[in-house]
């Protein structure tokens, strides 16, 4: 059972998409903040993480960029998830040091093939 | 000496209620002790037995001064059996006879007035209303008869109390003033103050089965409204904090203080006035012609929301559970979400997307027509599902112009802002611009500092009292004109403001030119009535709307998970959709066909509308056989997926 880390500031689409990670029987945990989340990393070691960009207190391009810099946390996989029309955000997100990317709204086919690509 | 016994009967009279009664026997005391006196002067002598209504049956000493006496004062009328008696005895008689008329005077007064003291105190609530299973409302104001309309439109027979701190005369006034019987013998009103547990206990809170509270006070500087409305809500939780007390529902003025209020109410549904009527009033800029939509959806009589388990088919997709439901639209899933205390809360998800598989313990979300039972046709499977394509284009205003400020007004420009996927130029036309700018400014800053970015506010001195020319701006420049209710003026009615400006505005399009859509917000549903040859495209009747979903949710809980969806900022939005955004092809249009094309733009068709302007149809959650009727030029009313960010 692959252990994921949500890091997703608004509380629908947190409880819409840990929902059904959950009954495909994933492990899940939430973080609402990209601060949050990296702490998330260090003491939980998620399999993967789907890492919401738009947050607050740290946003998700700094978190990743931010792990991704940290020689424990920088081989934990995260998939960025970023607004469907919003084509610059991928590239940002990419650029930061995320290793895949998706948009919101979740196609969940789409998003486990790519979990279990890692 | 003679200031101390006066002020030791002030004290008396207005600390003790029995003294009054004390001090009348006491003087009757004296009375009839002074007319005993009478013996002396020959009550019993052979002429004064000769009158009739002197008699000496006990041996003419004490006890027969004493009846004759209390006779004289107790019944002024007997002087007059005294003929014959001798002068003196007359005289006794006579002075006994006048105090007695003032003594009998005096109690009857005292008698009245207590009598009339009690009924005035029944009248201002304080008497205990002995009823169970009442409606109460907490407060009043311009959204009362609304209220009351729409329940008594429900035909319910229950009991309705009013409790507020307007006097009951006030209340009847503004409920004849929008036409509703003042006599309606299911109305109870009384004056009083909801803040207070003694009250609120006398009125029967914790018996009845729903109470909804209205902010007191009638706007802009009444700041303490919401105040009262969280204590009233504190209250009511402690009054008997183990029973399951009624359905309550809350309004809510201000969204500053729409958190505090969930904390003081964990549990009961909240209406946040400044959040609805900024939401409808943006999604109707946005969309022209959207009011009427929002009006059949808050509409008490004519929809229903309702959950349906999804036990029957766990495991299937939402885009084919939308087309199982055959004599229902489906518009999302709702499950109950345990938190970390244990308790359960529920969550409503609108729209959720396509691929969405639904859990036995899901609840599918459904408009149903009132009484009508939902029929679940399992085998029914959504059609050419291809998958995500493309988004629908979301309308997008650049430049707004809003008169007349209310305190609506920072949450109407921060969900403008919210909605523009572009920098938005908002220009404020109200008396005091500047510092309603300012004031305005510092409101984004705060509580959405995100947008500040993304929009420029721009004042203009507007003053309907001084100074209200319009030639300096360029008003068909604009994407959309909105006109709030301002009730600022104790003197002036916000409605009549509202037509005012709007008649300004129809001076300046005799001058050539043509005005950008017109959304105002009024307080009055008879004021549309009389606007209805202007140049309005869409009226948002601010009372109606709070109203009607402040009934709905007090009556139905789980409503307000689907309401806080639907009107969140930047959460899921409903739009209009021409026919032909959906490909159709040829003349057959079909539900099952359209729905599965929605899909892929991740929509929800809920109903259609045929026709454009005052004459429009609007229809929600239609029968899926009329779709076949609808024209190309017709539009569909979808809940779009959310604005993610």
């Amino acid at each position: 059972m692959k252990k994921i880390l949500i890091v997703e500031d608004n509380e629908m689409n947190r409880d819409m998409l840990s929902r059904r990670l959950l009954r495909k029987g994933y492990d899940v945990k939430i973080a609402v903040d990209g601060e949050e989340g990296l702490k998330q990393m260090k003491e939980y070691s998620p399999d993967v993480v789907l890492m919401d960009m738009g947050l607050p207190v740290k946003d998700g391009w700094t978190a990743t960029t931010e792990a991704k810099a940290d020689p424990v946390l920088s081989k934990i996989p995260i998939i960025a998830l970023t607004a469907h029309a919003l084509e610059a955000d991928k590239i940002r997100a990419m650029e930061a040091g995320a290793d895949e990317f998706d948009t919101k709204p979740v196609n969940l086919s789409s998003l486990l093939e790519k979990i279990e690509s890692f | 000496m003679l200031r101390k016994i006066r002020y030791l009967l002030f004290l008396s009279l207005t600390t003790r209620a029995v003294f009054p009664y004390l001090l009348l026997i006491f003087v009757m005391g004296v009375v009839v002790t002074f007319g005993m006196l009478s013996y002396f002067a020959g009550l019993f002598s052979e002429d004064a037995l000769r009158a009739e209504g002197i008699d000496n049956l006990l041996g003419g000493k004490v006890i027969d001064s004493f009846w004759w006496s209390l006779k004289h004062v107790l019944d002024p009328g007997s002087f007059s059996e005294n003929y014959g008696a001798p002068f003196e005895v007359i005289i006794f008689a006579l002075i006994n006879s006048i105090f007695g008329l003032v003594l009998t005077g005096g109690l009857i007064g005292l008698i009245v007035n207590s009598l009339q003291n009690a009924l005035e105190l029944a009248k201002l609530g304080a008497s205990n209303i002995v009823e169970e299973g009442h409606l109460i409302i907490l407060g009043w104001n311009r959204k009362g008869p609304s209220l009351l309309r729409q329940f008594f439109s429900l035909k319910n027979s229950q009991r309705v109390v009013i409790l507020s701190r307007s006097s009951p005369e006030e209340v009847k006034t503004s409920l004849k003033s929008e036409g509703l019987s003042k006599r309606n013998q299911q109305l109870l009103i009384l004056k009083g103050e909801a803040t207070s547990n003694a009250v609120l206990d006398r009125i029967g809170v914790s018996k009845s089965a729903h109470v909804i509270i209205l902010a007191e006070g009638l706007g802009h500087e009444d700041a303490f409204s919401d105040v009262n409305t969280i204590n009233s809500l504190m209250r009511i939780g402690g009054l008997q904090p183990n029973i399951k007390g009624p359905n309550i529902s809350a309004e809510i003025v201000d969204a500053e203080r729409l958190g505090i209020a969930k904390i003081a109410s964990t549990t009961h549904p909240l209406v946040c006035t400044s959040l609805l009527v900024s939401k409808t009033m943006v999604q109707c800029a946005r969309n022209p012609g959207y009011a009427s939509v929002y009006k059949k959806l808050f509409s008490i009589n004519e929809l229903d929301f309702e959950l349906v388990p999804c036990g029957k088919i766990d495991g299937a997709l939402f885009a084919d559970a939308c087309l199982m439901v055959s004599n229902a639209t489906v518009i999302g899933v709702s499950w109950d979400k345990k938190l970390e205390d244990g308790s359960l809360k529920r969550v409503t998800a609108l729209n959720p997307e396509p691929d969405y598989d639904l859990a036995g313990d899901d609840q599918l979300v459904v408009i149903n027509r009132r009484g009508s039972r939902v029929i679940v046709n399992t085998e029914a499977k959504a059609k050419n599902r291809s998958g995500l394509t493309e988004l629908s284009e979301r309308p997008n205003l650049n430049k707004v112009i809003i008169f007349s400020s209310n305190p609506n007004l920072p949450a109407i420009v921060s969900e403008l802002a919210l909605n523009s996927s572009s920098m938005i130029n908002i220009t404020i036309a109200c008396r005091k611009a500047e510092t309603v700018v300012d004031n305005l400014r510092d409101w984004i800053s705060i509580n959405n500092p995100t947008s500040i970015n993304s929009l420029t506010l721009e004042p203009f001195e507007f003053d309907l009292t001084q100074r209200w020319s319009l030639d300096e701006i360029d008003i068909f420049s604009y994407d959309s004109i909105l006109i709030l209710a301002d009730e600022s003026e104790a003197n002036v009615d916000a409605d009549s403001s509202t037509a005012l400006i709007l008649l300004i505005l129809e001076g300046v399009v005799k001058r050539g030119g043509t005005l950008p859509p017109i959304v105002v917000e009024l307080l009055s549903s008879k004021t549309r009535s009389v606007l209805k040859n202007s140049t309005i495209i869409d009226s948002v009747i601010s009372t109606e709307f709070v109203s009607s979903m402040l009934l709905q949710v007090v009556r139905n809980p789980f409503l307000e998970s689907i309401y806080s969806e639907l009107l969140s900022a930047g959460g899921i939005e409903m739009g209009f959709r021409q026919l032909d955004n959906f490909s159709i092809e040829g003349t057959h249009i079909c539900y099952s066909e359209l729905q599965s094309r929605a899909f892929e733009k991740n929509e929800l068709i809920i109903g259609y509308q045929i026709g454009d302007g005052e004459n429009a149809i609007v229809e929600l959650n239609p029968e899926k056989e009329a779709f076949k009727n609808l024209n190309l030029q017709d539009k569909l009313i979808v809940l779009s997926q959310q604005l993610y960010t």
